[in-house]
């Protein structure tokens, strides 16, 4: 059932967010191709950095709001009609709309690489020669301790934002339980758990990468489990759909 | 079979009691009519029985089973609302109905939507507002579920629409399965009824057979009512 | 949709009425196969367990006979049917002195008009 529910997630939010993205991708080769013929190098590098920039801040909003309106119209809305009524369990409700989020959103990186690229190679110049040159030299550089001080990094950074998700979903769901102003008290319970997981993050702690740091991979996974599973008490024992 | 069972129902919404001890039981093969004014609580028993609202207090059994994932398998609800999303095609609603529902008889919406003039390809918010309802009470009543619990399906609707929702129900029917209907139409519905309940501010305030009213009374299903709830 | 009814006795015993007076007349005729009770529920617009009840009443009454197998059949006796037609005629005989008494003729102006109507037509 859950696989069932991934596919109609993903195609609900493909049909708005493929667009988006083919509309990115194409944006940045236009505009790069534009920068490139109209202005000296030195200043299509500056622009076409600018536009990259504005690209990403735009396409990644777009879908973070996406994403959020998935969750908001398809569990909370009139869609939560049709939802709720199908013979699926509310944990896999929650858990297909977190599982599309992070896969989408991990599309979303994939573009915004793919857009680098291409501004990269039309706007910027930069033959692909050059670029795979460039890799060569210096990938043997790295050694495997900062390979695994850029992996703890990149891991960190994708549970953060997994954290942030859920964060997401959980104030969405505690703006549900107001009949009015929802918008409201979302902010305001946005702000409150904010506050409160500050409260609770060790300052001692410095990060540099090191496998050992293990609280702050765990702070991240704790704070998502209790999101999620209050999200999952919301949304199972309280859901009042208008 | 007893496709529904409360002991003692109760729902609350802060201090207002929206169902107030409910004792029920509604046995298979009837089609059974959930009647009162707006706000008696037909709405709300519905949605408990459909696992959308989680009850205060009380019991419920949705064929000897408490509400959960696995009784929504056998439970087909007709909300009172737009609730299909806009965007997906009326062949694509059957599909995802087929995925989801093992008692989903395929053949049969698709039949029946083709009756009605309607292509499969057509997006469900270029439809009127009369077919987007009959869609949804197709989607609905290809179900072969032992409990339908069908919230207003004729009210906002015009008289053609409203024959052909009651022959669709008529002609769905399961001596296995009960269909609930909950409306304040009653002289539309009356004859289909085998039973009728009355709700009174979250109380059951009768359930007979119609036929034993309409004996006991000399009046219809209707006119009865009107004495009942007099205001 | 359906059949009409009226709102004072149960449905049932409407739908026994008119399926009487389709026996009565030969609308179904003797030895004639019955609708299936879905279908007839669909014709007439009401629940099945009502016609359910009606066929019961009816093969009661002994003018319709089940065959578990093949289904519903009007009586092949004629002795029935025109009993049948007797009641049916002696009820509406009785409802035409009832009615004509209210408007103050009695039964001899009742008798006279009966016979002048029927030579009229």
């Amino acid at each position: 059932m859950l696989g069932k529910l991934l596919k109609y997630d993903f195609k609900s939010i493909g049909r708005s967010m493929f667009p988006v993205y083919l509309l990115t991708v194409a944006l940045s080769v236009i505009l790069s191709v534009m920068v490139r013929m109209r202005v000296d190098y030195s200043k299509a590098f500056t622009a076409a950095l600018i536009l990259f920039v504005s690209l990403v801040v735009g396409s990644t909003i777009g879908t973070v709001v996406l994403l959020n309106q998935r969750f908001t119209r398809g569990l909370l809305g009139n869609e939560g009609y049709l939802y709720f009524a199908l013979p699926v369990r509310t944990s896999s409700h929650i858990a297909s709309k977190l599982l599309n989020a992070i896969i989408w959103g991990l599309l979303q990186v994939v573009v915004v690489g793919v857009c680098a690229a291409l501004m990269g190679v039309i706007a910027g110049e930069i033959g692909f020669k050059e670029l795979i040159e460039a890799v060569r030299e210096v990938f043997p550089r790295i050694d495997s301790e900062t390979w695994l001080r850029l992996f703890n990094a990149l891991l960190l950074m994708f549970l953060e934002i997994v954290a942030i998700v859920c964060f997401v979903y959980l104030c969405d769901s505690i703006g549900h339980l107001f009949s009015s102003h929802k918008r409201l008290w979302t902010v305001i319970f946005g702000i409150a758990i904010i506050v409160v997981r500050g409260k609770l993050t060790p300052r001692s702690l410095s990060f540099s990468g090191r496998a050992e740091e293990i609280w702050w991979y765990l702070l991240p996974v704790i704070f998502s489990a209790v999101y999620l599973g209050v999200t999952w008490f919301i949304l199972d024992r309280r859901l009042n759909l208008e | 079979m007893t496709t529904l069972k409360c002991e003692g129902l109760t729902k609350n919404y802060g201090p207002v009691k929206a169902l107030d001890s409910i004792d029920l039981s509604v046995e298979s093969g009837r089609i059974v009519g959930l009647l009162g004014p707006n706000g008696s609580g037909k709405t709300t028993l519905i949605k408990i029985a459909s696992r959308l609202l989680v009850p205060s207090a009380g019991r419920i059994e949705i064929c000897g089973k408490a509400p959960s994932a696995e009784t929504k398998a056998e439970v087909a609800y007709l909300p009172d609302r737009d609730y299909l999303p806009g965007w997906m095609k009326v062949s694509e609603l059957i599909g995802m109905y087929a995925d989801f529902f093992k008692d989903f008889d395929r053949e049969r919406a698709e039949r029946m939507t083709a009756s009605l003039g309607l292509d499969g390809n057509m997006l469900l918010r270029k439809l009127s507002k009369g077919n987007k309802e009959k869609v949804q009470l197709i989607l609905t009543m290809s179900r072969r579920a032992k409990l339908y619990l069908l919230d207003e399906p004729i009210a906002g609707v015009d008289p053609a629409a409203r024959d052909y929702i009651l022959d669709t129900i008529l002609s769905n029917y399961d001596e296995e399965a009960t269909v609930l209907i909950s409306t304040h139409l009653i002289s539309d519905v009356e004859k289909v009824l085998d039973e009728a309940i009355f709700l009174k501010q979250g109380k059951v305030v009768l359930h007979k057979p119609v036929d034993d009213v309409r004996q006991e009374t000399g009046m219809s299903l209707d006119g009865y009512f009107r004495e009942v709830f007099r205001c | 949709m359906g059949w009409n009814f009226n709102d004072s006795s149960p449905i049932y015993q409407q739908l026994c009425g008119i399926l009487k007076s389709r026996i009565a007349s030969g609308q179904y005729a003797p030895g004639e196969k019955l609708p299936p009770v879905r279908d007839l529920a669909l014709e007439a617009g009401v629940n099945p367990n009502t016609v359910q009840r009606a066929y019961a009443e009816l093969e009661r009454d002994q003018l319709v006979n089940a065959d578990r197998t093949s289904g519903r059949f009007v009586t092949a006796d004629g002795e029935k049917i025109k009993t049948l037609r007797a009641i049916l005629s002696s009820g509406y005989i009785e409802e035409l002195f009832e009615r004509l008494h209210g408007l103050g003729l009695s039964d001899e102006e009742i008798r006279a008009a009966v016979n002048e109507w029927g030579y009229l037509k």
